[in-house]
């Protein structure tokens, strides 16, 4: 039932992008509330998908409280898609005054010059579609193989052939805790020919920061997660090293750092 | 007064004019005091008294003489006006047909990009790092208002044409481009526009914004090399960074070009193996050792080329053998890629050379 969902995600707004974001998040197990001010649209979503995994809720947009039906307080994450830039703005504002700032709010932007805005608003993350796409373009036009490999980044790994961005958490205890980000650089890529390019570490409210291409001694420490490139194939025996599924922890965001 | 009116006017009142040239020395030849006495007085005479220059060195001196003196006097009224204003539309319509393009691109190897929106303006700006030449085609005068006004022309040729009109097209030199990026706002526009060219184009190397993914393999179909669909590319980022935020955040910084030139990001890009480069001969693995502990750059894939074939190997093993013409895809900071071209690989990055 939609109102015990919990650490799931929220998504605010149903259109054709809401059902290509939500395909993804279902393959990889995460439960899905819909919110629409389309009444007719509840029956769609939850044919569309005929999985206990996403549930619709209709309500009106007029403003945006009244999300409790939703669990909203228990989610781990809100997806805003609504159809002008300033409707999602009013709704991150009034998200925020109404369940507090911890609510982490993804939106997506038509306008990218607003991304400053967004961010200021209190969004986790602002994507402007036409921003990223502009990029995988370009590659195309004069890096076709740096565009190839982009798409192929992007998708969850379907055959064990893919290529995949994944990212894990080093746990308490872990052999590369108090280790340096150049010993597990190494030992990632002999042993298992996977290429570590980053760091992300949580902080002390709560963020995290992510550090690209770090220095190689840079010091490792329990919660810190390792951004990685590497084959599906390989992916089984990396989460056996790691000793963890890949992904944030679906405790992660009740949990104490 | 349409343009077909005014040219028959112009028409008809040089030839009365040349009548009464002809006419004039016929008139006042065997008159005493005459000075106009065949064509060529008259001929000057005209000149002179139409472009109200007025001499006085040549005059009529019969009745007939004095009137055609006077309707040249009137004429000069409206023919100077007249050849001043085609001079000066003549000058307009060449310096429009610049603005819009219509003068032609003569140059060789460029990228073409179909389409003006905010993600073609986006593709623009990162093509313009390259530091090829642009051809930017819209279908809207304003646009090209806009890119003049935006972008120095020596490196970007604006060029306003209806995108199913081959014949202006044309002017964009499409023949001759390395590239063509399709990015019309609407795909049935596009995959017609797209079928066209291929027509016209065999040979031609596309790559196509699509706005709906499962247009993707009939865009693929029609020839396009690289078809990319903006909806699902922004739906990956957005589901990766719900599930995999930091890893996604990753993936958005490498796919979001850094136009400011902070250099604070990191980017992907891939080089060419130059024959007699050191790298030439060598296992992927000593090469992957040396990029990343003495450039502090990560390599993550290899393309060999052969004629015209490529083999994308993703995280290559440590025992591959790198060959002249093979490419390398990397990733590093962005503060770092000019000294990639200059001191590491010799060559700028990509596939366009």
């Amino acid at each position: 039932m939609i109102e015990q969902f919990d650490n799931h995600i929220v998504v605010i707004g149903w259109n054709d992008f809401s059902r290509k974001v939500i395909d993804q998040l279902v393959i990889v197990d995460n439960q899905v509330a819909v919110v629409t001010e389309n009444p007719d649209a509840t029956s769609e979503i939850e044919e569309y998908f005929g999985t206990d995994l996403v549930e619709a809720h209709f309500t009106h947009f007029n403003s945006f409280n009244g999300f409790e039906p939703v669990n909203i307080e228990r989610c781990r994450k809100v997806f805003i898609n609504l159809e002008t830039d300033h409707r999602e703005l009013q709704a991150v504002l009034e998200l925020q005054a109404e369940y507090g700032h911890d609510l982490e709010i993804d939106v997506v932007i038509e306008n990218e010059d607003l991304e400053e805005t967004f961010r200021v608003a209190g969004t986790s993350y602002t994507v402007s579609p036409d921003s990223i796409s502009s990029k995988v373009v370009a590659s195309h036009v004069f890096e076709e193989d740096v565009g190839t490999l982009s798409t192929e980044l992007l998708r969850a790994t379907e055959a064990n052939s893919d290529c995949e961005f994944q990212q894990y958490r080093l746990l308490e205890g872990h052999s590369h805790v108090g280790q340096t980000y150049g010993d597990l650089f190494w030992r990632l890529k002999r042993e298992y020919n996977t290429i570590l390019l980053g760091v992300s570490r949580p902080q002390p409210d709560g963020s995290r920061q992510l550090h690209r291409l770090p220095d190689h001694d840079l010091e490792l420490q329990a919660g810190d997660y390792a951004i990685v490139i590497t084959h599906g194939e390989h992916e089984e025996q990396i989460v056996n090293w790691f000793g963890i599924d890949e992904g944030i922890t679906h405790a992660e965001k009740f949990d104490s750092v | 007064m349409n343009n077909i009116n005014r040219s028959q006017i112009t028409t008809l009142v040089l030839l009365v004019l040349t009548g009464l040239v002809v006419l004039l020395p016929r008139v006042e030849s065997g008159a005493e005091g005459a000075n106009i006495n065949h064509i060529g007085d008259s001929a000057w005479y005209a000149v002179v008294t139409l472009t109200t220059v007025g001499y006085g060195g040549k005059a009529p001196v019969t009745p007939t003489g004095k009137v055609i003196g006077v309707t040249f006097v009137l004429a000069s009224l409206g023919v100077l006006g007249l050849l001043i204003g085609q001079i000066g539309e003549a000058i307009t319509s060449y310096r429009e047909r610049r603005r819009l393009g219509h003068h032609g691109y003569e140059g060789r190897g460029h990228i073409v990009v179909m389409g003006w929106n905010r993600l073609t303006r986006d593709v623009v700006h990162q093509l313009l790092e390259t530091e090829r030449d642009l051809v930017v085609i819209s279908d809207t005068q304003s646009d090209v208002d806009e890119m003049h006004e935006t972008f120095d022309t020596d490196q970007v040729f604006p060029l306003y044409a209806q995108y199913n009109d081959f014949e202006t097209l044309a002017f964009g030199n499409l023949k001759a481009s390395k590239r063509i990026m399709v990015g019309i706002e609407d795909d049935t526009t596009t995959l017609l526009s797209m079928l066209n060219l291929k027509r016209k184009l065999p040979d031609a190397n596309f790559v196509v914004d699509a706005e709906h993914e499962n247009l993707i393999q009939t865009f693929q179909g029609a020839g396009v090399e690289h078809a990319v669909s903006t909806d699902w590319v922004a739906s990956t980022v957005v589901a990766g960074l719900i599930f995999e935020p930091d890893a996604a955040d990753f993936i958005r910084d490498l796919l979001t070009a850094d136009p400011q030139g902070s250099g604070d990001g990191t980017d992907i890009q891939e080089y060419r193996i130059t024959p007699n480069h050191t790298f030439d001969g060598q296992r992927y693995g000593d090469v992957f050792e040396t990029l990343v502990r003495d450039h502090d750059i990560v390599p993550i894939a290899l393309v060999k080329k052969q004629d015209d074939t490529s083999e994308l190997i993703r995280l290559p093993k440590d025992d591959v053998r790198l060959e002249a013409e093979d490419y390398i895809i990397v990733v590093l900071h962005e503060s770092q890629e000019a000294r990639l071209e200059h001191d590491v690989f010799g060559v700028p990055q990509g596939t366009l050379d």
